[in-house]
């Protein structure tokens, strides 16, 4: 590995720094999606204006959606397209700089998540990395966006070699997330898919942005003579596809640590081809980012059959427990629960147990007989029901959510899928917790984040895996009324805070509206929704996610919805903020509707048609 | 599950969720003609809910359709020493709810078990119709048949009372060689000197199995034919003793499910947060009174486990198929002796979260259902 002593040209290791800039898609490498900027102000907020509006020519809607969070260094913002282009534009304006295509480059497109930004050195100067769902990785010129050919092959790098070619010449290295920077480090892993026994490997890897070389790379799935061999039965370990990774990893750049948030095991839904918990699936893992050693694991389902994998980027968070800071990190999870744990031991702050949980009665398969849950904070999305429970805002919901009730099992928290009988699974296999994790608000200690509550029905139905290996997977509807709304009772979404330093939660609101619901008198149900909060100095949340179109701001310490205003299309993605070269602070949201994995659980659908676009508001 | 290959392989997504909304649901009435059939949850594994209402609740949330309750000496929900005064409100508050109540579950052997004839009083007053009857001992040594014509005018005084009282009993059916009924043919030699609509047998679909292995089991159902008077369903499986301890859990053979079950600590090699591995097997419950009861080892070191109804050795769709045939009218319970937590041993307490009782409960009802729709009963 070439030495990492060389100058670089910014930091981005604070989890509190001053800056106009936003480098990375959760602002710090810490992903604390927080920002020092001032200008906006809960007093101020409700006189934002939109700016401008930059529209991709790309069409919206789709199975999934536009989750780009642009990046913003020294009044540019970078962001790619689901077209294949990364744009540059002039963060006042909105207007374009340049724009690199893609595709007559190499197939594919970039990873949905977005770019990452590399200060570089001296001799190479600042750089944009970004993958490829095609197993490429490339470099582009920061102030030219011109190709960086001496990076791999013309400026390629195949980062597919060498892994995919035993599993046959279709095989795909996608990779959904932007790589996480470390020094000259580009960290990544592909997300491999979660249904298959057999296939590529979920491991994450180092590649060293001067070179192109692999500087490390670390087992998904332990080998033997790796720490934690045999927890995949006697075989299978061999040649297993996965666990992959959906999201981003985080960098604790003052310790050296890279948290990696693994994905579930394939199969997704069925373990009878892996007995054992199958480290490091479902698992918070934290490596030694300059060499990808092994610092501490902490596995949040064990031997998942319920498609649990880890959505979330973790963000790194600091405790005040004791009177002393501790440095902890906090992990979000599909099934509705959060974890705070000691960033450098693992050891969760406020306590965990393993509570049983009802086994499948899948044949052959092995369940495993607890899971753990956090003694603190309480679940921050609703992670069972009862029949009492279900959607009562007119006659014929509560008819409709009551009968279908009676014909699924609901056995509480990790009710899985069965084989004999339809189950009735919260927070449904979308998830509770959102891909985006959550923000956190260092002075209050609050971390903030948006959850969605509602069900999934679905049954296990026999498949063959790889092609050779019977199998389960299952089929599954949404829960939801005859009028397309979920049947679990609302709230369906919310914005919460949890208090860093007791574990406990601040507050909880609805985010979302169904206007018809409120006009018929209904509370504010919150809707489904998708995507991360920011949050400013001076103590607002910014958060789009949600599935009727709006760009919200709430107040960071109560919760008190202060700002909304109407996006072209929902925003199933992580806003930012950042200061233009004029001085003026902008907060900013790419908007594309679409999210057709989510639509399937929510009616009326997401709103589909038009254009991908970014907008940013200012004030006048 | 947010993925490209969900696409692939359910290209039509709409589609697809109005084909499994179908297919999820169950008819609501029953064809050809056949009678409508219902599954009561059994008190007996709710004897750690101590009110009516509390029973009620469990009830409506797993969607039986009426309770079997038993009046038996605590745990029992109703004291058959009070059971004039106890089970009328206990009764009352049930259908309160909504839940009709056809049976009870009693100790009466004969017309002379205490308390007999007043249970029966109070039942009859409440317009409730069946009851559990039983059991039945053999004497070691002594010829079988005479045994059964001793036993004749024990039933007779049984079921002049329950003339009197309008009630019909239902003699519970387990397996072995110690009780009476547990071939079927036995008891029926007995009962069949009586009117069904007096006495009959409660059908252990479990036991019968056992008992009447390879479907030769539906022979004796079809033989007794209309003194099946209930039918209590659950389900085992026969392995060897040498097999690894179970009661993990109502689906679990996992060597760490007794102890989770438990509630108790993780088992060894369970840290939190840290890398659990199988370890420190614990030997479990063997699923209740069905492993018990008329399950002996074999000299081959086999025997019986309690299972979920459907996966094990119980044949649902010919059970159902014969249900049919005899023309089956009465009330229908599901036992669940597996391990849950002690509700399957009618513990007043619980080891496992209630939402798992109730869950694991609530999917043997709709494996029966299924059963039964198929079959036109339901």
């Amino acid at each position: 590995m070439r030495a990492c002593g060389l100058i670089m040209l910014a930091g981005t290791a604070s989890l509190a720094w001053s800056q106009a800039n936003w480098p990375n898609p959760g602002n710090d490498s810490a992903g604390t999606k927080y920002s020092t900027l001032k200008e906006i102000t809960p007093a101020n907020v409700s006189l934002l204006k939109r700016a401008w509006t930059y529209d991709t020519g790309d069409v919206s809607g789709g199975f999934r959606p536009w989750e780009v969070t642009p990046l913003v260094i020294d009044g540019v913002m970078y962001f790619n397209t689901t077209g294949g282009n990364i744009v540059a534009l002039d963060a006042d304006k909105g207007t374009e700089i340049w724009k690199f295509d893609l595709k007559p480059v190499a197939s594919g497109r970039f990873s949905t998540r977005g770019i990452a930004y590399w200060p570089g050195s001296v001799s190479t100067g600042p750089r944009l990395v970004a993958t490829t769902t095609t197993g490429m990785m490339l470099e582009l010129d920061l102030k030219t966006g011109q190709l960086i050919r001496n990076f791999g092959k013309n400026g390629l790098l195949n980062l597919k070699a060498g892994i995919t070619e035993k599993f046959g010449t279709n095989t795909g290295y996608d990779i959904e997330a932007p790589p996480a920077i470390y020094r000259n480090l580009a960290i990544f892993a592909p997300s491999t898919g979660e249904q298959g026994r057999y296939g590529i490997p979920g491991d994450p890897r180092a590649i060293d942005l001067f070179t192109g070389e692999e500087v490390w790379r670390f087992h998904a799935v332990p080998q033997p003579g790796d720490p934690n061999f045999g927890a995949w039965g006697p075989d299978g370990w061999q040649d297993r596809k996965g666990p992959g990774i959906w999201t981003s990893i985080t960098i604790d750049q003052e310790n050296g640590l890279a948290f990696v948030p693994f994905g579930n095991a394939t199969d997704q839904n069925y373990g009878g081809s892996r007995p054992g918990s199958n480290l490091y699936s479902c698992t918070l893992v934290a490596l030694d980012a300059n060499t990808g050693k092994l610092k501490w694991h902490f596995q949040i389902t064990h031997h998942d059959i319920f498609d649990w994998d880890l959505s979330a980027p973790p963000t790194l968070i600091d405790v005040m427990k004791d009177g002393k800071k501790r440095p902890a990190v906090a992990q979000l999870v599909k099934k509705g629960l959060l974890f705070i744990l000691d960033r450098l031991t693992g050891e969760a702050i406020y306590g965990v147990e393993e509570r049983p949980v009802l086994a499948t009665d899948a044949p052959g398969e092995k369940p495993w007989p607890t899971q753990p849950f956090p003694i603190k904070p309480e679940p921050v999305a609703r992670i069972s029901m009862t029949r009492e429970e279900v959607n009562k805002t007119s006659p014929e919901a509560e008819k409709s959510c009551k009968a279908q009730y009676d014909n699924a099992v609901q056995a509480g928290p990790d009710t899985p899928y069965l084989w004999s009988v339809p189950s009735l699974v919260f927070p449904s296999s979308e998830g509770g917790g959102s891909w985006g994790s959550p923000a956190f608000e260092p002075a209050l200690g609050y971390i903030i984040g948006n959850t969605r509550s509602v069900g999934t029905m679905g049954k296990l139905e026999p498949m063959v895996s790889s092609g050779i290996l019977p199998s389960y997977a299952k089929r599954k509807i949404p829960f939801d009324d005859p009028a397309g709304y979920p049947c679990s009772a609302p709230p369906w979404g919310e914005l919460f805070a949890v208090n860093a330093n007791t574990g406990d939660i601040a507050w909880r609101v609805p985010l979302g509206e169904y206007e018809e619901l409120t006009r018929r008198g209904v509370p504010k149900t919150g809707t489904p929704n998708a995507g991360a909060p920011i949050v400013t100095a001076t103590g607002l949340v910014f958060i789009g996610a949600t599935t009727d179109s709006m760009f919200r701001a709430f107040d960071a310490k109560t919760g008190k919805e202060l700002w909304a205003t109407r996006l072209e299309n929902s925003a199933m993605s992580v806003p930012l903020t950042y200061q233009g070269k004029s001085g003026k602070q902008y907060v900013a949201i790419t908007s594309g509707g679409g999210g057709l994995g989510m639509s399937m659980f929510v009616k009326p659908p997401v709103p589909a048609g038009g254009h991908n676009i970014v907008v940013a508001y200012a004030l006048p | 599950m947010r993925r490209r290959e969900f696409l692939g392989t359910s290209a039509a997504v709409a589609a697809a969720g109005l084909a499994a909304r179908t297919a999820f649901a169950q008819s609501p009435d029953a064809v050809n003609g056949a009678k409508k059939l219902k599954i009561d949850a059994y008190s007996r594994h709710l004897h750690w809910l101590r009110t009516p209402d509390e029973v009620a609740e469990a009830v409506i949330e797993m969607g039986y359709e009426g309770l079997d309750i038993t009046v038996r000496t605590y745990p029992g929900h109703v004291d058959p020493e009070k059971v004039a005064t106890d089970l009328p409100p206990f009764v009352n508050t049930i259908r309160k709810h909504g839940i009709p109540v056809t049976a009870i579950t009693t100790n009466i052997t004969d017309a002379d078990s205490p308390n007999a004839e007043a249970i029966l009083k109070a039942a009859s007053s409440l317009g409730i119709t069946h009851y559990w009857w039983g059991t039945f001992r053999y004497e070691p040594g002594k010829p079988l048949m005479q045994q059964l014509d001793a036993l004749k005018p024990r039933v007779a005084k049984l079921a002049a009372l329950n003339k009197k009282y309008n009630m019909k009993a239902m003699y519970h059916t387990y397996s072995g060689d110690v009780l009476v009924g547990s071939a079927l043919w036995d008891f029926l030699y007995v009962l069949r000197d009586f009117d069904p609509a007096l006495v009959s047998f409660h059908y252990d679909s479990g036991h019968q199995t056992n008992a009447g292995g390879n479907n030769t089991w539906a022979l004796n159902m079809r033989a007794a034919g209309p003194y099946i008077g209930g039918i209590s369903v659950k389900d085992s499986v026969m392995e060897p003793a040498s097999a690894p301890p179970a009661g993990g859990g109502p689906f679990s053979d996992h060597p760490n499910a007794s102890a989770a079950e438990r509630g108790g600590p993780p088992p060894a090699g369970v840290v939190p947060g840290g890398t659990p591995a199988p370890g420190g097997a614990t030997v479990g419950s063997r699923g209740g009174r069905g492993g018990g009861r008329g399950g002996a080892e074999s000299p081959n070191g086999w025997r019986v486990r309690q299972v979920p109804l459907g996966t094990g050795m119980v044949n649902l769709p010919l059970l159902a198929q014969v249900m049919k045939e005899i023309n089956f009218s009465g009330p229908i319970e599901v036992q669940c002796e597996y391990p849950m937590g002690g509700a399957e041993n009618a513990m007043d307490k619980i080891t496992i979260p209630r939402a798992m009782v109730l869950g694991t409960m609530k999917r043997d009802r709709l494996v029966l259902k299924q059963a039964l729709t198929a079959a036109g009963l339901s």
